[in-house]
């Protein structure tokens, strides 16, 4: 004998047919709610207009997240580099740099922190970085 | 030994986000809500109220699992993303209510949960006997009930509770099946009134 089957009543039954009927057919689900006062097609254009900023808001955290990890990656190859020959890792970061603001004069890369490090990356093409840093390496 | 769950990649949601007909499945999600507030807590909001904290519940919810990401998707325990979204809003409803229930109107039936914040059934909810079944029929005769519907309590009371099986057992179109389903659940107080006037 079904024991799961003994356990139901009609009543949770009948609640079960309700709810997957809800769950699962949109046309019902829309009739269910006019019946109690709640228009579907203002209920459509709401989520329309909630799930375009839900999206908009998952991509630039998504962006955010791709941008972190890249920095990372150039903040870590960056660092290897300088120990092994510093001048050629300053070299690149600074070409880069000045191809942005060429004004502007660079200390030696040993002598920076990891944070005025981490703060001028956020300034310079890290596709670019990495890639060159990879040819001095 | 721990217990090992596979959380869904950023990659599998953001699938979830942008293939899916949302403006449907808000529908379907609100009515569910809508319903286990006026059916399972019987709140006597208005109307207005009932959907200003539905749509509540439901923006949360994909709030919280797209950006906020602290309600995590076990695809273990949900390998279907809708099973997920509606046990997380389930889940929510009775939260939220809790936090609450000093300021919302929250009606007192026989709506009880157990420890896990699931639904346990009543003192009444018990499987019903022959005798019980064929007065529970004979009332909802009385109650001017059609033989459509005098058949989806057949099947209910056979265990069948898939709404496909009922309607398939019944022989019935999807649009038929929905009407007398309608006004079949109209009658659910006729069953629970007899239920109760039998003892259970």
């Amino acid at each position: 004998m079904d024991t799961n089957k003994r356990s139901k009543t009609i009543l949770d039954r009948l609640d079960n047919v309700e709810l997957e009927l809800l769950q699962n057919n949109t046309d019902y689900a829309k009739q269910f709610l006019l019946e109690e006062g709640i228009d579907p097609e203002k209920e459509m254009e709401f989520s329309n207009q909630f799930m375009k900023k839900i999206r908009f808001m998952a991509m630039g955290l998504s962006n955010k997240q791709r941008d972190q990890k890249l920095l990372d990656v150039a903040f870590d190859k960056l660092k290897e580099v300088i120990k092994e020959n510093s001048a050629k890792a300053s070299e690149a970061l600074i070409n880069l740099l000045h191809a942005k603001t060429p004004a502007i004069h660079y200390r030696k890369l040993e002598n920076w922190s990891d944070d005025e490090i981490r703060d001028v990356l956020s300034d310079v093409d890290l596709i670019k970085l990495i890639e060159e840093l990879k040819k001095e390496s | 030994m721990e217990e090992i769950k596979t959380i869904a990649s950023d990659e599998l949601l953001a699938e979830q986000l942008s293939n899916r007909d949302w403006d449907k499945f808000w529908v379907r999600l609100m009515g569910r809500c809508a319903w286990i507030l006026r059916k399972r807590y019987n709140v006597k909001w208005s109307d207005a109220e009932l959907k200003d904290f539905s749509r509540d519940i439901v923006s949360e919810i994909i709030n919280k699992i797209f950006i906020e990401k602290k309600r995590k998707w076990n695809v273990d325990s949900y390998p279907n993303f809708e099973d997920f979204i509606v046990s997380a809003i389930d889940s929510h409803i009775n939260n939220t209510l809790k936090k609450s229930k000093t300021e919302i109107e929250v009606g007192n039936d026989d709506f009880l949960f157990n420890k896990n914040g699931e639904f346990a059934p009543s003192i009444e909810q018990i499987i019903i006997g022959k005798e019980l079944k064929e007065q529970v029929f004979e009332e909802l005769q009385s109650s001017g009930a059609t033989d459509d519907e005098l058949l989806i309590f057949e099947c209910l009371a056979d265990g069948i509770e898939k709404p496909d099986e009922i309607r398939s057992a019944i022989g019935l179109s999807e649009e038929e099946f929905h009407n007398s389903w309608r006004r079949f659940k109209r009658k659910r107080e006729v069953i629970k009134q007899k239920l109760a006037a039998n003892g259970y």
